[in-house]
């Protein structure tokens, strides 16, 4: 057994026994095995897998909005000074604010349900995308430049065959960073205000005071959040295995 | 190779003429002087040498041939062509290798000759060849970080002569290798010209790769550059890395080393003082 894996088991002991001996109160802990009986049940059902498919669906098209926005106008932006002067100072503002300071209003607008959720994913994946590929094409190394230029490449050829392979470590970087961010913004926004999805379980049965409910879905969401990561890190691997190990 | 033949230019491959070179120093608000008034000649399928000290402005005298630098004063002419900016008629091989590390052996020797807007299949074929002349058939498709620094020299030299440029330029390209492997390579790039015999301009601060390799040694002064002395070296070709024991070798050498330093030879060079006990 690996250590990860002791320490996992450790801790839903530990949880198990808490729940059953110290804190007797359900509705403030409730022990694994419950989790597990409830999630049953809600998988059981297809309730389970309406509100993560609602949740995904939401976090898969504003992320996909926000690759589809960020990488270029990041990659302009790193290449031509210019971009970068007229949008850094649009983009640190926004940056430096939690998106999701932005839902009450962009609840006004939209209305609650599926597109507001989508916009808010896409403004944090956006940000995320635009920083990590600005800031990386920006400093792309020199001597790389420098080859095309002494071989009188044309300036569109450089773009295609240093700057672009060159931005993909950093495009791999703001997937990931855009992806945790925007799971955390999905269930957060469904927690203030939804008709459905992870966070509307979370909101509901936490009201409800169905304490397993609610742990059902945070262990979803959780789960889904290391596998995201691990797909990605393995897609990053994939494409750059030109590089060093690390 | 086009090196040979080309008319109108009198069998000059490479004339630098009244070049000087300054680098504006902002905070200081003066300029630099890195190179003045250098003029030297290459002839058409000859190897020559720029020697100096670190900071003589070599390497910008050959950033200026490469057409890598503006505004500096003088002219250069390529086979009859004034420089004024980088040109298909020169291949510089970098001082560090300069790899695009996301392209394997392969690629990356094909590059230039992508860049020249030759063609896939042929760009891969002809890299192909040049692959097996720098001897690393075997390593096409491995990335350059799965490569020692010696391998990642042969494969930027691979890229500067796949072009087929009539003068490649070469910055202190074994400056950065351990002795062991610095001569293995110089022998290497002797081998290979001897195969492809294209115009040189090599740039190097030591003394025996310099007096090794060329028809002809140009010697700066240490800043702001100025040509010191020319000597011509007229060892017999082929020539091995055996040739560097010779007595012949070592006369040259020494005699490099008292024009840039009268009676200091042996005194800066450990290895000649070592080969005259």
């Amino acid at each position: 057994m690996t250590p990860g894996l002791v320490s996992v088991l450790a801790g839903l002991l530990l949880w198990e026994v808490a729940g059953a001996l110290v804190l007797v109160n359900r509705i403030i802990l409730s022990p694994p095995h419950e989790v597990v009986a409830a999630g049953i049940e809600l998988a059981r059902s297809g309730e389970l897998a309406r509100h993560v498919g609602i949740s995904l669906r939401e976090l898969a098209v504003g992320l996909a909005l926000a690759a589809v926005a960020g990488v270029p106008v990041g990659v302009l932006a790193g290449w031509f000074r210019r971009v970068a002067w007229v949008l850094r100072p649009l983009t640190a503002v926004f940056y430096a604010t939690p998106v999701i300071v932005f839902a009450p209003l962009i609840v006004a607008w939209l209305g609650i349900g599926f597109w507001d959720k989508v916009l808010l994913v896409f403004l944090e994946g956006f940000f995320q995308f635009f920083v990590t590929v600005s800031a990386g094409v920006g400093a792309l190394n020199d001597a790389w430049l420098r080859v095309a230029t002494a071989f009188a490449a044309r300036r569109g050829f450089t773009f295609r065959t240093v700057v672009l392979p060159g931005a993909v470590p950093y495009i791999m970087t703001g997937a990931r960073l855009a992806t945790g961010r925007g799971l955390v913004t999905v269930v957060v926004a469904e927690l203030l205000a939804s008709t459905a999805g992870l966070g509307w379980m979370v909101a509901y049965y936490g009201q409800n005071f169905k304490t397993a409910y609610v742990f059902v879905a945070l262990v979803v969401a959780a789960g889904f959040g290391m596998l995201a990561d691990a797909g990605l890190r393995r897609l990053e691997r994939r494409v750059e295995r030109w590089r060093p190990p690390a | 190779m086009a090196s040979a033949g080309v008319t109108g230019n009198d069998g000059i491959a490479l004339r630098v003429e009244g070049l000087s070179i300054a680098y504006p120093l902002p905070r200081l608000a003066r300029r630099l002087d890195a190179v003045n008034a250098v003029s030297f000649d290459v002839a058409d399928g000859s190897f020559v040498s720029l020697v100096g000290p670190s900071g003589c402005g070599k390497t910008s005298i050959l950033n200026a041939v490469a057409g890598l630098l503006s505004g500096f004063e003088g002219r250069i002419v390529v086979h009859g062509r004034a420089v004024s900016g980088p040109g298909r008629d020169r291949a510089l091989v970098f001082q560090h290798a300069a790899l695009l590390p996301w392209r394997t052996v392969l690629g990356n020797v094909a590059y230039g000759l992508e860049c020249h807007r030759v063609g896939r299949a042929e760009a891969r074929r002809r890299a192909l060849e040049l692959v097996q002349l720098v001897e690393l058939a075997g390593f096409e498709h491995h990335y350059p970080h799965e490569l020692s620094g010696g391998m990642q020299q042969r494969v930027n030299l691979a890229r500067a002569l796949a072009v087929e440029a009539s003068l490649l330029l070469m910055d202190e390209p074994f400056a950065a290798l351990d002795a062991q492997t610095r001569e293995a390579m110089q022998g290497e790039l002797m081998r290979i010209w001897s195969v492809r015999r294209t115009t040189v301009l090599f740039i190097t601060h030591q003394i025996d790769e310099a007096v090794y390799l060329s028809d002809r040694v140009v010697i700066l002064s240490a800043r702001p550059g100025r040509i010191k002395a020319v000597v011509d070296v007229t060892l017999p070709r082929p020539r091995s890395l055996a040739t560097k024991r010779t007595e012949r070798f070592l006369d040259v050498a020494r005699r490099v080393w008292d024009l840039i330093e009268p009676g200091g030879a042996l005194l800066e060079d450990g290895r000649l003082q070592g080969q005259e006990v």
